[in-house]
């Protein structure tokens, strides 16, 4: 018998994997839609290193909202939360280690 | 039913209140967010030292751009209304939300395919050799941007299939639990546009 189905082929909520609440999802998806029209907006408008930091600073709150209230991290337990924090570090680390090598190389040298 | 030694250690750490299929694609989601971070970290590196960059990346083209993002955060609005779903049991909207899903993953492949076009048409590829001139690094910034976007599209299309796979079967009732699967794989895929669409689109 598969997980949502009795043997009278009558489909049964899937409760098990149920495991947390529902947050409002339009509301979050216009917050969304608001952030990227804002990064458009600002993309075109503010000077080039405001805009620059503004539009990353729009994409890091949109990949918040996307992975707390869509991919229900909010609801996970401790060992998710570590997972993705490992890559976030790993990634942070990569980018910091490297950095030098590449901008404080001279252009001839490098190429 | 009684558990071996090794069922009872592995049941009495953290990894017991995750399902088996939810760990899976968080373990499958972190290893493709640092494949794509590795690649965002390069071109950034480049960027920055390349300032020429900037040229060759006025000739994205921005409109598409927006339009890729959003039909993207919408189709990831829509894979969640089809979680939702799952909890009532309502294959229907199970049915049609992840529908409206996998067209606005067509939809982004059409755009796709479409900027492809053009850039390729003005001669804006991996080895053109106008942009190869000199010290001139245009090229590179074009390897950048066919990889890291066709990558991307490859998961579009993976993730389409698997949304269409969850469907099929929750159309029938079975393995509700997939939908959710099939959304965290697709909201990952979102992630990483959201990431990209400023650094080839906007930031130039």
């Amino acid at each position: 018998m598969e997980l949502g189905q009795n043997n009278d082929n009558v489909v049964i909520p899937d409760t098990e994997h149920d495991y947390h609440g529902h947050p409002n999802y339009e509301k979050v998806y216009f917050s969304l839609l608001g952030l990227f029209l804002l990064s458009l907006v600002v993309g075109f408008t503010v000077s080039p290193i405001l805009a620059v930091v503004m539009i990353f600073a729009t994409a890091v709150w949109k990949t918040a909202l996307v992975v707390r209230n869509f991919m229900h991290v909010k609801y996970e337990p401790i060992l998710i939360w570590v997972g993705v924090a490992a890559v976030i570090f790993c990634l942070i680390s990569f980018f910091f280690g490297i950095y030098p090598d590449i901008t404080a190389v001279h252009r001839a040298v490098a190429q | 039913m009684s558990q071996t030694h090794n069922e009872q250690h592995a049941f009495s750490l953290p990894i017991k209140s995750v399902p088996q299929g939810r760990l899976a694609m968080w373990i499958l989601i972190t290893g493709e967010l640092m494949i794509f971070g590795g690649l965002i970290c390069c071109y950034i590196f480049n960027r920055l030292r390349y300032p020429e960059w900037g040229e060759q990346a006025s000739h994205t083209s921005t409109f598409f751009g927006a339009l890729n993002t959003a039909v993207l955060l919408t189709s990831s609005y829509t894979v969640v209304k089809a979680h939702q779903a799952v909890a009532k049991a309502d294959t229907r909207k199970i049915t049609m939300w992840l529908s409206f899903s996998i067209l606005g993953g067509l939809l982004f492949l059409i755009n796709k395919s479409i900027e492809y076009s053009r850039e390729i048409g003005e001669g804006l590829t991996f080895t053109s050799p106008h942009l190869q001139k000199g010290t001139d690094v245009g090229s590179l910034f074009w390897s950048f941007y066919y990889i890291m976007t066709g990558l991307h599209g490859v998961h579009v299309i993976v993730g389409m299939i698997v949304m269409f796979v969850a469907m099929m079967q929750a159309r029938k009732g079975k393995n509700l639990h997939r939908v959710e699967l099939a959304g965290m794989y697709w909201h990952m895929v979102d992630l990483i546009w959201i990431f990209l669409f400023p650094l080839l689109y906007i930031a130039k």
